[in-house]
C-alpha cells in the first residue's frame, strides 16, 4: 500500500506547538529517507508533508526555550485548585462530600499525568531548520533529548550529502559580506523585535506588594483584624495593578525570562487567591445555616489557628507561594540593576590581527 | 562575523544579543549556554551555507533570432520541453525531477494527484474518516441508516488507493466496514420486522 516503497525511518521526536496547534489539531512527525527529511504535519485526518532535501540544508539551530515551565505551571494550578475544591467539600460536607470527592480525583488524574509527563519528558527548546529560502520551525523536536538524538541523525545525513563545512570559506564569504548582501542571495533574516532597558520600579512595587501579603498571610494565622483586612485588599489590589503594569512593560523589554516568569507567577498567584476567596464565599452562601451548624467554622473573622486543617494546609502555601515569589523577584530584579558591567563587557577595539584574519 | 549576524543564525529574536559568532562554537553536538539570555543554543553550519546561488535575472540565456522562446519568459531562449504539457522552458521554469523535466504548473497539478507518491503534498485519511463514521454511527444509532451505506462506500471506493505517504495499513477499514455491515443488517431485520 505504501511506507515500504519510501523506506522512511521515523525520527525521536513528535508533538506539536505549545500553544498555536491545539486550535488547529496538528501534530508533527519527522521522518528520514535517504535523501531528504520528511515533515509530516497530521491535522484531523489530513496529512500533509514536507520534503526536505539534505543538499539543501544550510543550518540547523537548536535553542531551550521556558515551555517546559509554563506548561508545569499551569498543570500545577489546575491540579492545585482541584485539590483544593477537593479539600473545600470535604471539609465542608464531611461523609457526604465522598461522591465529588470521587468525581474531582477523576478529574484530577489527566492533568496529574500531564504535569508528570512534562517533567520526564526533560527540557524543551525550539529547532530551526534553515534553508536559502525558507525557515522551518520543528514542533516535533520540542524535547531537548529528542531533539539533540535527531539532529545527530540529520546531521549525519546531510555531512554525507554535503560534505564538511570549510569555515575558512565562510570566513572569507563572511568578509565580503557587502557583496553578498548586495546580490540577494542570503536567507532573509529573522524578524527582530526591538528591545530597550526599562525602569523596573512597577516590578519592585508590585513584589514588595506580594511581600506584604506573604507575610500577612502568617499573621493571620495570630490576628484577624478587620483594619488589617481591610489594608490587605488594598494591597492587593495595588500591587496586582503593579504586576499588569509590569507585565505590559516587560514584553520588549531586556527583562531576563525568569523575572519575566516571576511576575507571571505572582499575577497567577492573585489569580488564585481571587478565586479562592470567591469559592469559599460561595460555598458560604450554599450553606444558609452556616455558623450555627455543630462542626462546621466561619473561616473569615478569627485567627487562621482557629480554622479547619483544611483552609490551613491551603491558606499556608499561598502565603509561601507568595513569599517565594516576592523574593525570588527582588533577587532578579537585582540582577537586572546590577548587570553591568558583568551583563553588559566593553567590547575591546579589534586590532590590526582581527582585521586581517577576515582579509587573508 | 556580520555575515552570520545579519542572517541572525543564532535564531535570537533580541536585538540586544552580545554572543558572538566569531566565538561560538558551531557543529558542536553537545549545546552552548548564550552570553546574553544564558539559553542552550546549538548551531550546525553545512556547506550548503557558502553555495552560490545563480542570480535570477541572468540564470537563462537571453533569446535570439531563430530560436525558440520560453512559454513563461518570450524574452528568454528555450532550453527544455516540459515532460507534462509539452511547453518550451527555459533554465529557470525548468524543474528536474526522475530525468524528466517539468513546469510549475505541471507540478502544481501533480501535486494535488494521489497517485503521484514523487509530488503529492497531502492526503485525506479516508480510513479515518470511515471509522470515525462508523463509531457515530454506532454511539448515535439512528443515523446509521445514513452512516454505515457511507462508510461501505468509501471503503470499497477507496481500499486500494493510497491513505499515506508512510506505513498504514488497513484495519480502520477492515472494522469499519465489519460495524458498517452489521448496522445494515440490523437495520434490515428491523424493516422486515416491520412488514411481518
Amino acid at each position: 500500500m505504501s511506507g515500504a516503497e519510501f523506506n522512511y525511518a521515523p525520527l525521536p521526536g513528535k508533538g506539536r506547538a505549545l500553544i498555536s496547534s491545539f486550535a488547529s489539531g496538528e501534530f508533527q512527525r519527522l521522518y528520514s529517507a535517504e535523501d531528504h527529511l520528511l515533515v509530516v504535519r497530521t491535522n484531523y485526518g489530513e496529512e500533509t508533508y514536507k520534503k526536505f532535501f539534505y543538499n539543501d540544508i544550510q543550518a540547523i539551530t537548536l535553542k531551550s526555550n521556558s515551555d517546559r515551565i509554563i506548561v508545569g505551571t499551569f498543570h500545577g494550578l489546575i491540579i492545585g485548585f482541584v485539590m483544593f475544591l477537593a479539600l473545600l467539600v470535604a471539609q465542608s460536607f464531611g461523609t457526604d462530600a465522598a461522591p465529588v470527592f470521587v468525581v474531582m480525583l477523576i478529574v484530577s488524574v489527566l492533568p496529574i499525568y500531564l504535569f508528570v509527563k512534562n517533567l520526564v519528558l526533560g527540557p524543551t527548546c525550539t529547532v530551526t531548520l534553515h534553508t536559502a529560502v525558507q525557515q522551518e520551525e520543528l514542533t516535533a523536536l520540542r524535547r531537548q533529548n529528542a531533539a539533540l538524538k535527531s539532529i545527530a541523525i540529520i546531521d549525519e545525513n546531510i555531512r554525507l550529502s554535503q560534505g564538511e563545512l570549510d569555515f575558512d570559506e565562510l570566513r572569507r564569504k563572511n568578509a565580503a559580506g557587502e557583496e553578498i548582501r548586495a546580490s540577494g542571495h542570503l536567507p532573509q533574516p529573522v524578524q527582530q523585535r526591538e528591545i530597550t532597558d526599562i525602569n523596573v520600579t512597577p516590578h519592585a512595587i508590585a513584589f514588595a506588594g506580594m511581600l506584604y501579603i506573604g507575610v500577612s498571610i502568617f499573621v493571620d494565622f495570630l490576628i484577624m483584624e478587620d483594619v488589617k483586612n481591610l489594608l490587605d485588599m488594598i494591597v492587593m489590589v495595588v500591587s496586582l495593578v503593579f504586576f499588569l503594569v509590569a507585565a505590559y512593560r516587560q514584553a520588549n523589554s531586556t527583562v531576563s525570562p525568569r523575572l519575566k516568569l516571576f511576575t507571571w507567577l505572582g499575577i497567577a498567584n492573585y489569580a488564585l487567591m481571587y478565586f479562592s476567596a470567591i469559592v469559599v464565599t460561595i460555598f458560604l452562601a450554599m450553606q444558609a445555616d452556616f455558623g450555627t451548624t455543630p462542626g462546621l467554622h466561619n473561616p473569615m473573622g478569627e485567627p487562621a489557628l482557629n480554622w479547619p486543617i483544611s483552609h490551613q494546609i491551603t491558606y499556608g502555601l499561598q502565603g509561601l507561594f507568595a513569599l517565594t515569589i516576592a523574593v525570588g523577584g527582588f533577587m532578579l530584579i537585582a540582577r537586572y540593576h546590577n548587570r553591568d558591567p558583568e551583563w553588559d563587557p566593553v567590547e575591546p577595539e579589534p586590532t590590526e590581527a582581527d582585521r586581517n584574519e577576515f582579509t587573508e | 562575523m556580520a555575515l552570520l549576524d545579519d542572517w541572525n543564525v543564532l535564531g535570537c529574536q533580541r536585538s540586544d544579543c552580545r554572543q558572538s559568532t566569531d566565538s561560538f562554537p558551531f557543529n558542536d553536538p553537545n549545546p552552548h549556554t548564550c552570553e546574553t539570555c544564558g539559553r542552550l543554543v546549538a548551531v550546525h553550519l553545512y556547506p550548503a551555507l557558502t553555495r552560490e546561488y545563480h542570480n535570477s535575472e541572468s540564470a537563462a540565456a537571453d533569446v535570439v533570432a531563430s530560436e525558440s522562446s520560453c512559454f513563461y519568459h518570450p524574452n528568454k531562449s528555450a532550453s527544455v520541453v516540459c515532460d507534462g504539457c509539452g511547453r518550451f522552458l527555459c533554465s529557470l521554469c525548468d524543474i528536474a525531477m526522475n530525468e524528466r523535466h517539468y513546469c510549475s504548473t505541471c507540478i502544481e497539478h501533480q501535486s494535488a494527484d494521489e497517485s503521484n507518491t514523487e509530488t503529492v503534498r497531502r492526503f485525506v485519511h479516508r480510513d479515518s474518516l470511515a471509522f470515525g463514521l462508523s463509531i457515530l454511527g454506532t454511539f448515535f444509532w439512528f443515523v446509521s441508516f445514513v452512516t454505515a451505506p457511507i462508510v461501505l462506500y468509501l471503503v470499497v471506493r477507496y481500499w486500494r488507493s493510497t491513505q499515506s505517504l508512510l506505513t498504514r495499513n488497513r484495519w480502520r477499514f477492515v472494522v469499519a466496514g465489519i460495524i458498517a455491515t452489521l448496522q445494515l443488517s440490523l437495520w434490515g431485520l428491523f424493516f422486515l420486522g416491520l412488514m411481518a
